[in-house]
């Protein structure tokens, strides 16, 4: 039936191709309350956002919720986004990694009541100094080479590491749990770090 | 702590090391792909606040510019035309709300229409409630057009029918709310062509987007 209408055609622009966007124009894109914008960068980092969530959480529904929340605060926070002091994706990953805290702190001094609180907009203002690292290396470095380097970490370090990022612990919440002096975590959490940073360094991850 | 950060160049250069590394865990862990549903949510959430947004800021000026322009100031007649202008917002504003309930409702069910040859780049879905004959079309990537052309959606069972004029923003993108003279879930196909401004009652003009054909 329509066959016959492309006769008719009239001429216009070329559709612009999005063939793989920067993040920082998609997101300037984004606080000009592009949606095209913020589903693209939904799918290039949803994926990676659950996963964390996920280790954080260790609950499908929640771990989906959170993202689902993040992406909406980027929708709602993109003006505040400054391309030149960050990266987007440690922002995003910064907002998740916090939803995912507060939740589990929820639940830890609150069992009984297990919610995702959508409107704590305590996350949203990450200050500019906790999200000003890492650049563009979230689009480059392979996920295997970071789990490598914490994997070839020694075991009392990386436990530090762990339960501090994933787990949301305190130094002095670590030392309770593992039964060592606040000292001896506060040790183990520089040595790990400067540790996977020679690491990562070996592995010829750059922007560190 | 900060102070002494301020002062001390080695130390903050430590921390910048910390944090980079630190920010760099996030890449240790598998990635998960998400539910369909999730992106539908949020997308849902994101349409709702454009139409909210588009409400405010496109209406409310205009309205309070119709009440308040001096033309208008004098007696009965600016009465009248308040009365109009009120009339115009109330109905418009409910259109955009019809809009957000359909795009926020947890029942509604999706379907995509893509950009034909034509336009690759468009992409749109039509979300509405079963057994509804209301739905919403959100469209993206559609090329704006000249003030004597407009886009037309149809509606396709046996034959089309015309189910709307719309044009885009900037952007490309338009929400607009759609009634159906039969249930949404009879329809069997969809269709997006350009028409001459005022429309047509049967497609003329070529088919950017379609489902279904």
């Amino acid at each position: 039936m329509y066959a016959t209408l492309s006769t008719h055609l009239v001429k216009l622009p070329a559709a612009r191709m999005e063939i793989n966007p920067a993040d920082s124009t998609l997101i300037a894109r984004v606080a000009k309350r592009d949606k095209r914008a913020l589903e693209l960068l939904y799918d290039r980092y949803a994926a990676a956002a659950l996963g964390l969530a996920m280790k954080i959480i260790g609950e499908r529904n929640v771990a989906e919720e959170i993202v689902q929340e993040a992406f909406w605060r980027v929708w709602k926070r993109a003006t505040t986004f400054q391309v030149g002091r960050g990266q987007f994706s440690a922002w995003l990953f910064g907002i998740v990694h916090n939803l995912a805290i507060d939740e589990l702190r929820r639940r830890r001094s609150r069992p009984a009541t297990m919610s995702l609180d959508l409107e704590d907009d305590s996350v949203i203002d990450i200050p500019d100094g906790q999200v000003d690292v890492a650049g563009s290396v979230f689009q480059n470095v392979q996920g295997e080479q970071v789990r490598a380097a914490l994997t070839g970490l020694p075991e009392a370090q990386r436990s530090v590491i762990e339960l501090a990022y994933f787990e949301g612990l305190t130094h002095q919440e670590i030392a309770q749990k593992l039964g060592e002096p606040i000292g001896t975590v506060h040790t183990r959490a520089r040595l790990a770090l400067q540790k996977l940073r020679e690491l990562l360094i070996d592995l010829k991850v750059d922007a560190l | 702590m900060e102070a002494h950060l301020r002062t001390c160049a080695p130390c903050r250069e430590r921390l910048r090391e910390a944090r980079a590394v630190i920010n760099l865990l996030p890449r240790s862990v598998e990635p998960m792909k998400p539910s369909p549903d999730t992106k539908r949510k949020l997308m849902a959430r994101v349409d709702a606040d454009l139409a909210k947004n588009r409400e405010r800021v496109a209406i409310a000026p205009s309205l309070w510019s119709r009440l308040f322009s001096p033309q208008f100031a004098y007696g009965a007649a600016a009465l009248f035309v308040a009365f109009l202008a009120a009339y115009w917002f109330v109905s418009q504003g409910s259109t955009q709300n019809q809009v957000a309930q359909i795009l926020s409702n947890p029942n509604a069910q999706t379907r995509t229409i893509n950009g034909t040859k034509e336009m690759p780049g468009a992409q749109g879905r039509l979300v509405a409630i079963p057994g509804e004959n209301r739905a919403a079309l959100v469209v993206n990537g559609l090329t704006p057009l000249p003030e004597n052309q407009t886009y037309e959606f149809w509606l396709i069972k046996d034959k089309p029918i015309p189910a709307g004029l719309f044009r885009v923003d900037a952007n490309g993108s338009a929400t607009f709310l759609v009634n159906s003279p039969e249930n949404i879930s009879a329809i069997d196909k969809l269709g997006v062509t350009i028409e001459q401004a005022a429309g047509e009652p049967a497609p003329k003009g070529p088919m950017v987007m379609a489902a279904g054909l």
